[in-house]
């Protein structure tokens, strides 16, 4: 199936004209490219620490990215993963900093809290669209800053680190800190429950009841109430497991890297898990190595920073670049995959397909 | 009793009218791309953009005229990068935008370190700030004296920014046709107008007030830059044009009303209240007006 | 007016679309001045054949001349510099703008400042409805007018741009009886004036009134030119749908049994608390085909609502094999009712879902399908293979995207899905409607195959062609009332016309009278 290659293909090509532009930064600011890119890699993947500190970047990125990816999937356009990040952190923290109970039960239980408050702040915007019929765009995108300026209170006033010049609280229980898996680094099995909770997702999604509905309604809300599905039960349900996962990404950074809950804690994973969700086409098992790709721009960025003038923030700039290029191949590959349509199809009904390649030049006719 | 008396004092309206310009240009760019039919959610990278572009220009002149020029002249280069995205390719327009934001943030933090070297805030002498007016008459008045006198140039042409885009979108028409094109693209291009042609044009006044509202953050407001220094106004002024439907002159009010929001709680830190509730606000009640109004338009097209 | 004289020609048009030929050689001349109507089924190729005419598409090959000139029309500017003006059927206006605003669209003359001069639009948009006749108050806002005003915007909006040859696409297809009537008028009106007007449509009825002359097109080909005096219902008819359009209906096999559904005087009221259905009574048996024949418009999407669970109904009951199913949700009828809509792929399909999953809707969610929380694939898996060998849909495996398929194996999966749907009740919404004639064919052979195997089977349709050919019962809705119970055999078209269009009723129908105080 040439069609079933269209994404794949162009998500490559997308990267590598981000990392074309990037080069070209590079250049303009006098450096090598080469070298640069070299110590970006080397960072990222040349040694057992740089892996593992590249896929503990990318798993709050998982998180998000799948996140994103079910909301979407149920047809809702989740801009508010950030949002759902901070308060499934916030959730974590607080069950991580007072519940005194043993690793085996306050992990799982500060992980449940993390889904639960960042899934129910996710159905926020699911319960406006279904009952009045705001639009989802807008109000995920203010629910962000309501959670953000909500936390910067909680860690600024009630649960703020006595002393502490910062916006923080304190450090959470030992019991809750998840266990490390490569000693010397921050990786832990944060990432194997990312992993884990994408193959759930996937498996929802394919074998579940509940998966096909809430994927058939987010396809086509009429038609999927004309054979019987509750389109606005599903979609708050698709919405609620979306921010729950975003939220998983807030706890991880609580309980696997930061160990507390720092004011600003998510330098925009919420939106990298729009990028990644994106990039993955929506597709659970995918957002997984897209997740760690943008990991190793994380982490990668700082050794490059370190060995060459270029700094980190580099990475990100290719990062933007990549969404951008990222909204354009939506468009793009619906003109290709229409144009393999057309000239394959033979459509019996008559009705005349209007020429996909023209069909794109209608509105700007003189 | 004095606790209020601060709170409503002359330079808590002053401080709303300082506060509001920024906002009230980002907002207005964003009215004329909603009611051109495009939706920018980039509107804080963009300003970011703009912030950092004047100040640099300014740097580099020592004059803040160039920067001001300069601010708009980038900002609209990266209005009309958005604009190819959406207008030309037909992109995503929420994943462009977030690109846009990304793009802003990066960059600007990007640059400042390579070509200044800097992490975290810069300043210099060599960068001058944009003038404030001195009324001569009303600055003896005293309460209005306060709040209109010493405000920026930009403040004045903020307000009269205001005014033309009424004037344009309502009377004109260019305005006519950017209401067109967002209502009804077809209408438009079923009567000859060259919808995009329309489009790029709001987009280029769209970057040219988003430059403005940066460039005032950076030099006008204060004389320095502050990495992410447009702190989430990019998204208040989408509230604000929001909560405004778009129309110019509800979202000058709206504006005026988060910027009120904003100097009141500032005031109010004096105090030990924490601002952290006063910055939701803009964001609460937006999505409370629209909830309202999104019901009553599915009630009405209901019947 | 002498008779050689063409505002239109067109020669030897021809359109393709990569392999499907929507246009084939067609040659169509209208006269200077006359109301000309091109008729013909869903996709026999008029609108194509309008859009070249208009420089929306260009032909393939063949020559337009336009006044005796010959042109290309290589976009819809150009066709309006030639003064040819279209009417679309989805209107292209402005809501929140004027009328006069709307009319004056790009054509605005601007004063001080680049401001518009409104004074001017206003004056310029007040002549223009006088002289053409089309009253409208040029203040309005074109979001507050009905659908017949805003109609008339858009005829006015042609005109402004100078249009001497107007080109209607299915213009009544949006307008009340009345509306119908009044933009017969005008346009009547209209000609009188000189102008050349093109009527696209497939509504005989309005051809026959309105028409000098009529165009039949069929499967993207020219059947004749017909004088509408020397014609009628029957020849246009016989002419649009071809021979292979005779039907021939399946013997019916097995006997009438008992009533499946029974719908016991049910009233429905829209959100703008209308009454939409009055007193609705009928009974479907095993068996049976049930046909509710009306023209659109009538109260049949309300009754199809009402019978699915989408519409509340304010009174009266609904029975399915004996178990009272008024009060159900959507999700638990569907085990009572299969429903073939209308509008397939929009209502009917998933386009972006697998074949699979559009093949298994609806039954996903009963527990012989389920384990558990999940769908036993394994097991819809062999039913959607049966399935697409059953029915011969030609696709490349179930996993592949409902959107890949063509249109008439689309138009399968739905049939298949809901034939076997394990329910007796069958309910069917114009199955002939935006398909070909083989595809109706195959459609309704499935509907007499399910009727012979004891299923009660309601159709809804507004085609006379199809009522005849299925129905065992013919039941007549009018505004929202069964006007008439008639028997196919006792029946001519003529009659059943009558009762469709309110001018007939049987004794003791006074639905309409009591509903029409609601």
């Amino acid at each position: 199936m040439k069609k079933r290659l269209i994404i794949p293909i162009t998500s490559l090509l997308a990267l590598l004209a981000a990392f074309g532009i990037g080069a070209l930064i590079i250049l303009a600011n006098g450096d090598s490219p080469v070298q640069a890119y070299g110590a970006l890699l080397r960072g990222a993947f040349g040694s057992p620490r740089g892996i593992a500190s590249t896929l503990s970047s990318a798993t709050p990125l998982i998180f998000t990215g799948l996140g994103v990816a079910v909301a979407f999937k149920a047809g809702m356009a989740n801009i508010g993963a950030e949002g759902q990040l901070y308060m499934g952190g916030m959730a974590a923290a607080v069950v991580a900093l007072f519940v005194p109970a043993p690793s085996i039960i306050l992990i799982p239980l500060s992980l449940l809290a993390a889904f639960v408050i960042g899934g129910l702040y996710g159905a926020i915007p699911a319960v406006l669209k279904v009952k009045t019929n705001t639009n989802e765009v807008v109000t995920t995108l203010m629910l962000n800053y309501i959670a953000k300026s909500f936390t910067s209170f909680l860690v600024n006033y009630p649960l703020k680190a006595p002393g502490s010049p910062l916006g923080q609280t304190n450090n959470i229980l030992d019991a809750a800190k998840l266990p490390i898996l490569f000693k010397g680094s921050r990786f832990n099995i944060g990432f194997i429950v990312a992993v884990l909770a994408a193959v759930a997702v996937a498996v929802m999604y394919r074998r579940s009841v509940m998966g096909y509905e809430m994927r058939v309604q987010g396809e086509n809300k009429l038609f999927a109430s004309y054979v019987g599905i509750d389109v606005n039960k599903r979609l708050t349900q698709g919405m609620f497991i979306g921010g729950g996962l975003a939220g998983l990404g807030g706890a991880v950074l609580v309980m696997g890297i930061q160990y507390k809950f720092v004011q600003g804690i998510s330098p925009g994973y919420g939106f990298d898990g729009l990028t990644i969700a994106l990039m993955a086409a929506f597709n659970a098992i995918a957002v997984i190595p897209i997740a760690i790709l943008f990991g190793a721009l994380r982490s990668g960025g700082l050794t490059m920073e370190m060995n060459t003038a270029v700094p980190s923030e580099l990475g990100v700039v290719i990062q933007a670049v990549v969404i951008l290029f990222m909204a354009a191949r939506a468009p793009l590959s619906k003109k290709v995959s229409d144009y393999l349509d057309y000239r394959s199809t033979r459509r019996e009904t008559g009705k005349t397909p209007p020429d996909p390649l023209k069909k794109a030049e209608e509105g700007g006719a003189v | 009793m004095n606790v209020l008396t601060v709170l409503f004092s002359a330079a808590t309206f002053a401080a709303t009218l300082r506060m509001a310009v920024p906002l009230l240009f980002v907002a207005l760019g964003g009215v004329l791309t909603k009611r051109a039919g495009i939706e920018n959610i980039g509107l804080e990278g963009l300003m970011l953009i703009g912030c950092f572009s004047g100040f640099a220009a300014n740097y580099f002149t020592s004059n803040w005229i160039v920067g001001i020029l300069a601010a708009m002249a980038v900002t609209v280069l990266f209005a009309l990068l958005f604009g190819l995205f959406v207008v030309q390719i037909r992109s995503h327009e929420i994943v462009a935008g977030t690109a846009m934001n990304v793009m802003g943030s990066a960059l600007t933090t990007y640059l400042l370190r390579s070509m200044f070297g800097v992490k975290g805030s810069f300043t210099d002498e060599r960068v001058r700030t944009i003038p404030n007016i001195s009324l001569p008459v009303i600055k003896d008045i005293p309460v209005l004296g306060t709040v209109l006198s010493g405000q920026s140039i930009l403040f004045w042409v903020s307000l009269a920014a205001t005014a033309i885009i009424i004037f344009m979108l309502y009377r004109t028409k260019l305005g006519f046709y950017i209401r067109a094109a967002g209502e009804n693209e077809k209408a438009l291009a079923s009567a000859g107008v060259n919808v995009k042609k329309v489009r790029y044009i709001a987009l280029i006044m769209h970057g040219m007030l988003i430059g403005l509202g940066g460039i005032y953050l950076s030099t006008g407001y204060l004389t320095q830059y502050v990495e992410d220094m447009t702190a989430g106004r990019g998204f208040i002024a989408m509230a604000a044009y929001a909560f405004g439907m778009a129309r110019p002159g509800r979202t000058f009010f709206a504006v005026l009303l988060f910027a009120f929001v904003q100097a009141l709680s500032s005031r109010l830190q004096i105090f030990g209240v924490p601002s952290y509730f006063a910055d939701m606000i803009p964001y609460a009640i937006t999505i409370l007006v629209l909830a309202v109004t999104s019901y009553r338009e599915m009630k009405r097209e209901r019947v | 007016m002498s008779e050689n004289i063409y505002a239109v020609e067109m020669e030897d048009i021809c359109k393709s679309f990569g392999a499907v030929r929507a246009n084939r050689n067609i040659n169509f001349r209208v006269l200077k001045g006359e109301i000309h109507a091109i008729v013909g089924e869903n996709g026999a190729g008029k609108t194509t054949l309008m859009n070249i005419l208009f420089g929306a598409l260009q032909p393939t090959s063949g020559r337009i001349r336009i006044n005796g000139q010959e042109v290309t029309m290589s976009s819809p500017n150009k066709a309006i510099r030639l003064g040819i003006g279209m009417v679309h059927q989805h209107f292209e206006l402005v809501p929140s703008f004027t009328v006069a605003e709307n009319i004056m669209l790009g054509h605005e003359s601007a004063g001080k400042f680049g401001a518009v001069d409104k004074a001017e639009i206003y004056r310029h948009a007040k002549e223009l409805a006088e002289e053409s006749g089309l009253k409208i108050d040029p203040y309005a806002k074109v979001g507050t007018l009905s659908v017949g005003l805003r109609q008339r915007v858009e005829i006015l909006k042609a005109l402004s741009c100078g249009a001497q040859i107007l080109i209607l696409d299915e213009p009544t297809a949006v307008l009340t009886p009345n509306e119908s009537d009044e933009l017969f008028e005008v346009l009547r009106r209209m000609s009188a004036q000189g102008k050349t007007i093109i009527l696209i449509t497939h509504k005989l009825k309005e051809v026959m009134a309105v028409a000098d002359h009529i165009t039949v097109l069929r499967q993207g080909e020219t059947c004749g030119t017909l004088e509408k005096a020397k014609t009628n219902h029957m020849e246009l008819a016989a002419l649009m749908m071809g021979k292979s359009a005779a039907f021939s209906p399946l013997e019916k096999t097995g006997t009438t049994g008992e009533a499946l559904l029974r719908v016991d005087h049910i009233t429905a009221r829209d959100s703008s608390r209308l009454e939409k259905l009055k007193n609705v009574t009928f009974d479907v048996h095993a068996g049976q085909i049930l046909t509710i024949a009306g023209v659109e418009g009538n109260g049949q999407t309300e009754l199809v609502s009402a019978l699915l669970g989408f519409l509340p109904v304010a009174s009266g009951s609904i029975t399915a094999l004996g178990t009272d199913i008024t009060k159900l949700p959507v999700k638990d009828r569907r085990n009572y009712c299969s429903y073939i809509p209308e509008d397939r792929m929009t209502t009917g399909l998933d386009l972006a879902g697998s074949v699979h999953d559009n093949l298994i809707a609806g039954l996903h969610n009963r527990p012989e399908w389920r384990k558990g929380a999940f769908i036993d694939y394994a097991k819809t898996g062999r039913h959607v293979d049966s399935l697409i060998d059953a029915y011969a849909i030609k696709t490349d495996g179930s996993g592949i995207a409902a959107s890949s398929l063509s249109g008439g194996n689309q138009q399968k999966i739905v049939v298949a899905r809901e034939m076997n749907f394990g329910t007796k009740i069958l309910i069917v919404s114009q199955p002939s409607r935006g398909v070909d004639i083989g595809a109706t064919r195959f459609i309704h052979e499935q509907i007499i195959r399910m009727r012979n195997e004891g299923c009660a089977i309601l159709l809804i349709s507004t085609d006379l062609d199809e009522v005849f050919a299925l129905s065992d019962e013919i039941k007549v809705i009018f505004e929202g009332s069964i006007v008439g119970t008639l028997s196919p055999d006792a029946v001519t078209p003529q009659e059943l016309g009558l009762y469709m269009t309110g001018a007939k009723k049987m004794e003791g129908v006074s639905g309409t009278q009591e509903g029409g105080a609601a």
